[in-house]
This record gives structure tokens, sequence and C-alpha cells, in this order.
């Protein structure tokens, strides 16, 4: 597990690492029941108070990515296809937000985006 | 066996020249509370009282759920004060001696490992110590004989970063069992600005806050702004502010973004120090 | 206790070569001098210093304080230097009777009343310095001190003035146990003041 914490990026630390498990988990670095740090040892390697690795780790049960068993720990969730699916859809509509309000800054058309958006599909394969 | 580490109710201890008024404070189980404040705020005094080193005018305190002044309670407390009390011509092995009749849990084979850990030599007279060896040792023996409950009284100051580092290391790893605990007050606040989960403000006797220290780094801005822009703030927002010739710098809580200024996080620091500043703008 | 017994034991390391020496060199000189008196009066001095020397000690590396946020009962803190000093005396007092037994050729009974003698002069003593310097702290205490230790000196002055050997004295055996009971119970009077006075302080 890699996490990296910024102290100027103006985003909560918890958050910080919550997302950046997420990504992990989304990603596949870690896999479905892999075990995650305790909090009490995140917080020491980080520099960070354990209150913050807490508060992500809650954040990250409550989302559904990881489980946490009293007296073992906290491990990456089983997860289906549909699931992790679903997960990834919520990143892209976000970006995708991003993508048209930027559009819209520097007025570019919905066809134009469109076309962009096949070219780089395509570029892909 | 309670949730809490020490409990403060009440407390008051009069000087001549100093007062320490009606405080309540509770230091949670499990984790690394820093006390903070300026030089004579009532930091020294508050742990002393804890300690039984000195008597409290009123109020009570407890330790683990239990009355202060019962003496076996030490056997669970290390402490590490702002200067380190070993006669001079005694050294290392001296003190295992002398520490494993003082103590009944005295673990000798762990103050060696943590005397290899702060390389602190055998038989080196304690008066030849520096002042980083000699707080290494204090530290040593207090995490050596199985206690709890951790408390420094300004134990990192006048050491080099590099050794404080070292040292902030030990009392995160010490926090590692949840069953530990460590009240640490210091006037380096960078340092509990790193491992600390709760702070505790103290000012001229009187606690001004008691917060985890994440809710106050996220709760608290420095705003750089005008005059104008300062007077249209809400008052209650308002910790303290500073007004230079070129603006203003005020601390606020709670309230959304300024719109003509710079805005910035507050370190425990900045946070500290503004609640000292004026407060009511005219 | 025992800690702070170990502690002070520890403490005096640098002292005991010239304790050792010292007695030598008296031990020669009473020798030659064929009176035991100076090694007694040197033995009975070391004895009468230990208690307040270790507390100079521990001043000095304000150990109480620290000694403070230990499972150390206060009251321990003024009995271990009451059972050093008592150790220290008896530990003294023994090598005076051996060392005047074998060197001086004494007999043992007036013998052995000198050496008490020289024990309840130092009892005293330690029954007014201790608790003296628990309260006021080694430097005011130092002049008191120094003035008590004239108290052996004087005494053993106006008991040859007198023409009164300490050895033999007019006195019967019943003089000799109630002043015994008068030095311990003093003694013990001293303990308990000093146990009260480490109660109240504060650090």
């Amino acid at each position: 597990m890699k996490i990296h914490i910024s102290n100027s990026s103006g985003e909560p630390i918890y958050a910080q690492i919550a997302v950046q498990v997420k990504q992990q988990i989304l990603n596949g670095s870690l896999s479905e029941g892999d075990g995650l740090p305790s909090m009490r040892l995140l917080a020491k390697e980080l520099r960070v108070s354990l209150i913050t690795t807490k508060r992500a780790y809650e954040e990250l049960e409550q989302d559904g990515f990881i489980v946490t068993v009293m007296g073992k720990g906290s491990f990456v969730a089983t997860k289906n296809r549909a699931w992790l699916r679903e997960e990834h859809l919520k990143t892209i509509e976000k970006l995708l937000q991003e993508v048209v309000s930027s559009a819209r800054l520097c007025q570019v058309s919905e066809e134009e985006l469109k076309e962009m958006l096949e070219l780089i599909y395509r570029g892909e394969d | 066996m309670g949730d809490y580490a020490i409990e403060l109710k009440g407390i008051s201890k009069g000087y001549e020249t100093f007062q320490l008024k009606d405080i309540n404070l509770m230091i949670p189980r499990g984790c690394i509370t820093g006390l903070i404040g300026a030089n004579g705020a009532g930091k020294s005094t508050t742990i002393k009282l804890i300690l039984d080193m000195i008597k409290k005018d009123s109020g009570e305190i407890e330790i683990f759920g239990q009355c202060h002044n019962d003496n076996t309670l030490k056997e669970r407390i290390g402490v590490v004060l702002d200067e380190v009390h070993f006669p001079e011509v005694l050294n290392l092995r001296d003190v295992n001696r002398i520490m494993k009749h003082v103590y009944k849990r005295w673990d000798e084979k762990m103050f060696f490992d943590y005397a290899e850990q702060f390389k602190l030599h055998h038989k080196k007279a304690f008066k030849e110590y520096s002042r980083g060896m000699k707080m290494k040792l204090g530290l040593a023996v207090a995490l050596s004989h199985g206690a709890e409950l951790l408390i420094l009284d300004e134990a990192t100051s006048g050491l080099d970063p590099i050794i404080r580092e070292e040292l902030l290391d030990v009392f995160m790893t010490f926090v590692q069992d949840e069953r530990h605990s460590i009240l640490m007050s210091s006037h380096i606040i960078s340092d509990l600005e790193k491992v600390c989960d709760y702070i505790a403000f103290m000012h001229e006797g009187d606690l001004i806050f008691f917060e985890q220290k994440d809710d106050l780094i996220e709760s608290h801005r420095l705003y750089k702004c005008s005059e104008e822009a300062l007077k249209a703030l809400p008052p209650e927002a308002i910790i303290g502010y500073r007004k230079h010739l070129y603006g203003v710098e005020v601390l606020v809580r709670d309230h959304e973004n300024i719109q003509n200024g710079v805005v910035d996080r507050a370190s425990i620091e900045d946070i500290m120090l503004f609640h000292t500043k004026e407060k009511t703008v005219c | 206790m025992l800690g702070l017994i170990i502690k002070d034991l520890l403490n005096m390391k640098g002292q005991y070569i010239i304790m050792v020496v010292s007695i030598v060199i008296y031990g020669a000189l009473a020798y030659s001098g064929q009176d035991s008196q100076m090694l007694g009066l040197i033995l009975m001095l070391f004895a009468i210093m230990a208690p307040v020397s270790s507390m100079a000690l521990d001043e000095k590396a304000k150990w109480d304080a620290y000694a403070a946020t230990m499972p150390i009962k206060r009251t321990c803190l003024a009995t271990s230097k009451y059972l050093l000093a008592l150790g220290g005396l008896v530990l003294n007092m023994s090598i005076y009777f051996i060392i005047s037994l074998l060197l001086f050729g004494m007999s043992v009974e007036p013998l052995f009343l000198e050496t008490m003698g020289y024990m309840a002069l130092a009892m005293v003593v330690q029954s007014l310095m201790v608790p003296i310097t628990v309260k006021f702290g080694v430097e005011k205490g130092r002049i008191l001190m120094m003035l008590s230790f004239a108290i052996p000196f004087g005494a053993v002055l106006v008991f040859e003035k007198l023409g009164l050997n300490m050895a033999i004295g007019v006195l019967t055996t019943g003089h000799y146990m109630a002043l015994a009971l008068i030095t311990i119970n003093l003694w013990l009077l001293s303990l308990k003041v000093s146990q009260m006075l480490y109660l109240k302080k504060v650090f």
C-alpha cells in the first residue's frame, strides 16, 4: 500500500488517505482480502494523529471498501464486479463533469467534445 | 478501568502571582495529548498537581479512575520532567540497580535495550551526559517499568531536531498499544503538531480549549486581508487579529472563504498565538 | 526504600576511598599516640556526616522532586536516611571496637561503654541535624552542622576537664540504661519529625 500525504493541498488528511486507498482498491493494487495496516501503525508511519487514520478507515468502511474485524484488523472488502463497475462509473461521471465544465468555459461545443472523446477512446485500442 | 487516563475536575491552585482557575480536563486513553501554552501559563503546575507533587486548593484528580494521591499509581506512570534528575556520579548500571528496587515491574532487559537504542554508554557518569542523553535516560527509565501513562513536561525542550524526531518516534511507538496514553507539555509546537491527537491550550491559568488536533486545523483559517474585510466578518468567527501597516491577519473559526484576501491554513502555533491577540474589532 | 538506600550507597562511590585512607591515617596517628580517641572521633564524624552529605548530593541532583514521581512513599525518603545513618554508625563503631580491642589492647567492658558513648553522641547530633537539613536545606543547615560538631568535641573536652574518663564513670548501669533510652527516643522522635516534614514537602 502506498500513501502520500500533502500538508498543503487543502484537503483534510483523512480524506487524502481514504481517496488513495480507494484508488488502489479500484485499480487492483490492493486485492480482496488484503490486510491493511492497523490504524495506529499507519498513524505512526505517516506521522499523523491516529484519529485521522481512524476517520479515514471509518469512511472507507462506510463506503464499503474495507471491513474492520475487532481484534484482527482491517481488510479490503470482497466485492463483486458489478459493485466495482459502479465505483468506476462514479469516478468517470465526476471526471466527465469536470471535462464538461472546462469545455463550457472555453466554449467547446458538444460535437467537438464527442469527436475528441472518440479520438481518444479509439486511440487507446 | 475508565475511558480517561487522567481526569481533572474543578482544579484550582493559587500562588501569590499566579492562579490556576477551575480547570476541567479529561485526558483520553490510548492517545497522545499535547499541552501547550506560554511559559507560566500553568502547564507545569497542572502536571505537578496530577503527580501530587504539589497540593491542589480544590477539585478532584483521578488517574485511571482512581484517586490521584494513591502512590501505587506511580507504578503505572512514567515521568520525564524538563530536567532529568540523577545524582551525577551514577551511571546507567547504577540507575538499573536502583530502579530494580523502586518499581515492581522493572524490566532490566527492556531498560538496556533502550540504552542500546539510545546509544547510552553503560559506565559513563551522569555528569558527563549531554542534555539529549539525559532526556533519553529519563525516557528509558520511564518506559522500562510497565507504565501505561507517560507524562512529559517540556521533555524535548533544548534538544536538536534530530534527537526530537527520534524521541517522537519512541512516543508514537509507545501508543501502538491502545492501553497506553501520553500527556506531553511543550512549547515546541511543531513537535506536538506532528504526533498529537488532542491539544489542550492553557493561558494565564485558564484552559482555553481542548480539542482534537485535526478538528482544530480543519476548522480554523488564517485570513490576510484589509481592515474593511476584517470589519465585515461576523464577530463570533473571529478568534483574534493582528493589524500591521499593510493589512490585517485574522484567525477565524468555522467560516467560509473571505472575498478579498488570502486564505491560509492555520498551524497550531498560529491558533495559540492568535488566541492571545485582540478579538474585538472597533 | 531499598532503592533509596542503594542510591545513597552508590552516591558515595567517590568517598569510600577517602574514608578508608582517613581511617588508616588517623588510626596510625592514634596508635602512635596510644590514644584511641582520635580514631573514635573520626569514625564518629564520618557516621554523622553520612546522612547529611547524602542529602547534599540529593539536593544538588534535585532527586527528591524526581523521587516524588516514583511509587516511593514520602515517609520512606526520611526513613532511608535514618537507616543509612544507623547502618553507617553501627559499622563505624564496630570498626572502632575491633581495632581498639586488637591494637590498643583495651579491655572489653570499658571499651564497649566508650563505643556506646560515641554512638549515643552521634545519634544525638544526627537527631538534630537531619530534620534541620530536611527543613532548611543543606546550605542553611550547614551552619548548624558546624555548630553541632562542637557538641561531641565539646563533650569530650568537658569530660576530660572534669577528670571523668569516658570509659569509666561514676555512673551506674541504671544511668547508662536511662541515657541509652533517652538517646533512642530522641532519635525516633527525630525520625518522626523528618517524616512529617517530607509529607508536607512541595516540589
